[in-house]
């Protein structure tokens, strides 16, 4: 019955938005229902394939990256100044805005010691945080979860097609949505919805959304965000960036949010691919930026942008290699709002390669410690937290 | 999905049988199925339990007392069924002839008749190897079979039936579920059916017509008249259009599809009858037609190809009796249909609530879950059996490269893998994942985990 409601209420879509007063924000509700606890809220983008961090967040003053990169280096004068050494890529404009508004960090050089260079392997080792010549069978973030909040019923929601190993967990129940309009679509059971043309398969596919332990908890929240308006860009990224703002916004209450944007691993065309990616990031991430500000969230919201590695320095033909450090940002949650860590260091590298200076599990210290006040010792985090952050 | 493997699934419980299949050739594959002397043995809880009458009614004189005696036995009787479940289980997933097995549960869930209603484990037995002995002879033959077992007569009720009292119970079913069908008979063919079962009652291996309670006034079914036993009655009813075309329907819904197509219903219905309902030829000639479409994904997988091709697939060491509690669980209660009328199959295998329980399971057995594991064997130590503990290993044949892997993964284990399912496993495994690497196997069996999760694996 309340499944069929929602379904009601989203077929109706947006018009009884407009009575709802401007200055009712999504907080002001939070605080009026009273249960929200005080928890922050982190959502990651894991952006596949190896972002290249020197043409993302471009050290412009240094020799050494137009020697290595003669013909894919950025254009000086197109770049989004970030400060007097270094600047971001010209499609991330908009990363610029939030670093001047002071609700964005770079964190620079980051990866970990004996870097693995497979996608496969060094998404694990991010997913685990483990060192890279060791194994653990849960991810980092459903170890936290197991001990944090095992008792939530949807601790952790992942909008992607498949589950995410940094999300797997013991007890903690975490669910993956692909596409929450599907949920719509496939739980429409008054009107016999033909998705495919197997009566069977597309049977089962809509059990498997009512399936999803936790659902319910999915549909009210995403019913009660009804009340708040936001204008997303339209990209896939941003399509997920705006599911998870309005499971946010409906007080959902899980600890993490996770999605990923494919397309990074630019060993060809690099020049056009980087650039279209980035525009999507850029855009996905201002909107949600945007929307949370509104909505006067942006404090308990950290949203967290990450790569499994980097690229080689010099170039190779139209596009690079994998590559080991790169940087990582941090936007919301009351991060400081600076550049952290030194600029890449292009003289000293390792096999062509960057060479890392702060632990990503320095950053996942922070986060857990900053945001959470987690010990990451329980869960075998044992890097200092980087400094500056919060 | 590779044919082989989709006809091991169909023609059996698991894709175990996929290169035996493929390295005989399905016709002949069928017929070394259809042509092999299965044994059948009395497993060691039947042959403990009660047989003769004499047995029968002194359990019962003792049940009848009331008090402790009567929790004693029906402990024992429910300890009896469990084992008596998991027997079945095994013949299914260790038999080299999983056909036969199939083809014996088809007729079961055909013929039913329940542990629970029966209470007679010899009994049961017997109905089963009735089935098991007749399943392959002739359909005509196992109908007559059937109605003089035991099982079957105190399941319907005919040790009530009397030419005094009648009781129309197996008389109805033998024509609504057994033979023609709804809609293809009288109630005046019921009555007379009725009253020529009017006196079967129990005897000490088959049922037998007590000559005190037998009616023996003429009786009229379908146009002839005659002081019919039950075996008239029936050789009366095999003359009547339907039951070829009703029996070919339920043979196509338990093999192949939710929704079988009116034609091939027809068809099958005259192959039936052209072979005056000898189920041999029948089977062998309608599996090798079926078994040479690639197109799948027409039926929901009952819970029982459901786990045991998971358990072929991980090398499970199969625990039975928690196999029949899963089974019980999702719905598929072996000898414990819900009512006469059996497995409803199709969509009736899957609810939401049956779905998530799928998936709990393969969570459990994939990523370990002790409160999972804690509930079992709790229910499992209230029987006295032996705890469940599952250690899952893959084979891949050709582990070179992800996409290798992937390929192999599905053309084993899923029906279809669309585009989005090809774009979800080339996340999951991406295509630089070193095979050789330490933790590989863990990595595969997380594969292996989303595809058991997904739609595409609960249809076959």
């Amino acid at each position: 019955m309340k499944r069929r409601q929602f379904l009601r209420l989203t077929a109706t879509g947006t018009s009884g938005l407009l009575l709802v007063p401007q200055f009712l924000s999504a907080h002001n509700l939070w605080l009026e229902e009273d249960d929200f606890t005080n928890d922050n809220t982190l959502v990651f983008i894991q952006l596949n394939g190896g972002n290249d961090g020197l043409n993302t967040f471009v050290p412009f003053t240094n020799s050494l990256y137009y020697e290595n990169r003669p013909s894919l280096h950025l254009a000086k004068d197109s770049l989004i100044a970030a400060s007097s050494e270094m600047a971001f890529h010209p499609a991330l404009k908009h990363f610029g805005t939030m670093l001047q508004e002071g609700n964005l960090s770079v964190v620079q050089n980051v990866g970990y010691p004996n870097p693995n260079r497979s996608h496969f392997r060094s998404q694990e080792i991010w997913q685990t945080a483990t060192n890279s010549n060791q194994y653990a069978d849960f991810g980092w973030l459903g170890r936290f979860l197991d001990i944090h909040c095992k008792d939530q019923s949807v601790a952790s929601l992942n909008v992607d097609s498949a589950d995410n190993l940094a999300l797997k967990s013991n007890i903690a129940s975490g669910i993956t949505v692909k596409d929450f309009n599907k949920i719509k679509n496939y739980s429409t059971s008054t009107t016999e919805l033909v998705l495919s043309e197997n009566p069977q398969l597309d049977f089962v596919r809509k059990l498997q959304f009512a399936s999803l332990e936790g659902m319910e908890e999915i549909n009210k929240a995403l019913k009660s965000s009804e009340k708040y308006t936001a204008t997303y860009a339209t990209n896939p990224l941003a399509k997920n960036l705006e599911w998870i703002s309005k499971l946010i916004k409906g007080n959902l209450n899980s600890k993490v949010y996770y999605t990923s944007l494919n397309g990074f691993d630019t060993h060809n065309n690099q020049k056009q691919a980087h650039q279209n990616q980035l525009t999507i990031l850029n855009d996905a991430v201002y909107s949600f930026y945007k929307d949370m500000k509104n909505n006067q969230l942006l404090h308990k919201v950290t949203l967290v942008v990450f790569s499994e590695f980097g690229r080689r320095v010099k170039e190779n033909g139209s596009g690079t290699d994998h590559g080991t450090a790169g940087p990582m940002f941090v936007i919301g949650g009351n991060t400081k709002g600076s550049i952290l860590g030194n600029n890449p260091n292009l003289s000293t590298l390792d096999n062509g390669d960057l060479i890392y200076e702060i632990d990503f599990r320095s950053v996942y210290a922070s986060l857990l410690k900053s945001k959470f006040n987690f010990d990451p010792k329980l869960i075998n985090i044992t890097n200092s937290e980087v400094q500056g952050l919060f | 999905m590779e044919l082989h493997h989709l006809n091991s699934l169909r023609l059996g419980f698991s894709t175990k049988q996929a290169a035996s299949i493929q390295s005989k050739g399905i016709a002949n594959y069928i017929s070394y199925q259809l042509n092999a002397k299965i044994s059948l043995e009395e497993p060691k809880c039947i042959q403990e339990s009660p047989k003769s009458l004499q047995e029968l009614q002194e359990l019962k004189k003792n049940a009848d007392k009331g008090g402790k005696e009567v929790i004693t036995i029906a402990k024992q009787l429910q300890n009896i069924g469990l084992q008596w479940k998991a027997f079945l289980i095994q013949r299914c997933y260790e038999s080299e002839f999983p056909l036969r097995e199939k083809i014996n549960l088809f007729f079961q869930n055909h013929f039913v008749s329940t542990f629970q209603s029966v209470k007679v484990p010899f009994w049961i037995y017997k109905h089963y190897e009735t089935i098991h002995e007749n399943a392959l002879g002739n359909y005509k033959t196992i109908v007559k079979e059937m109605v003089y077992t035991n099982a079957m007569i105190k399941y319907l009720d005919n040790q009530k039936n009397t030419k005094n009292k009648v009781n129309e119970n197996l008389a109805r079913e033998l024509l609504e579920l057994f033979t023609l069908g709804e809609g293809n008979y009288t109630e005046n063919d019921i009555k007379n059916t009725a009253l020529a079962l009017a006196g079967l009652t129990f005897g000490e291996n088959k049922g037998a017509y007590k000559p005190f309670l037998k009616d023996n006034s003429t009786k009229t079914v379908f146009g002839k008249s005659g002081n019919f036993t039950i075996d008239d009655v029936i050789d009366v009813i095999f003359e009547q259009k339907n039951t070829a075309y009703f029996l070919a329907e339920k043979v196509l819904k338990w093999f192949f599809y939710d929704n079988p197509s009116q034609e091939s219903i027809v068809q099958y219905g005259n192959l039936l009858k052209k072979h005056d309902f000898e189920l041999k030829p029948f089977f062998q000639d309608l599996f090798e037609q079926e078994c040479s479409t690639t197109q799948a994904g027409n039926q929901i997988k009952n819970p029982l190809v459901y786990i045991l091709q998971i358990h072929n697939d991980l090398q499970l060491k199969p625990h039975y009796p928690f196999l029949a509690f899963f089974l019980k669980n999702q719905g598929m209660d072996l000898y414990d249909q819900a009512n006469v009328k059996g497995w409803k199959g199709g969509q009736h295998w899957l609810t939401a609530q049956m779905y998530t329980e799928r998936n709990q399971w393969i969570d459990y057995i994939i990523s370990g879950n002790k409160k999972y594991e804690k509930i079992i064997n709790r229910k499992l130590e209230r029987f006295d059996m032996e705890p469940i503990h599952f250690s899952p290993k893959i084979t891949i044949q050709n582990q070179s490269i992800a996409k290798t892997i992937l390929n192999e993964l599905c053309e084993n284990t899923i029906f279809q893998a669309d585009e989005n399912m090809q774009t979800a496993l080339n996340g999951i495994l991406v295509y630089d994942f070193n095979p050789k690497s330490e933790n590989a196997q863990k990595n595969i069996l997380n594969v292996y985990q989303f595809l058991a999760k997904s739609p595409e694996f609960q249809i076959l």
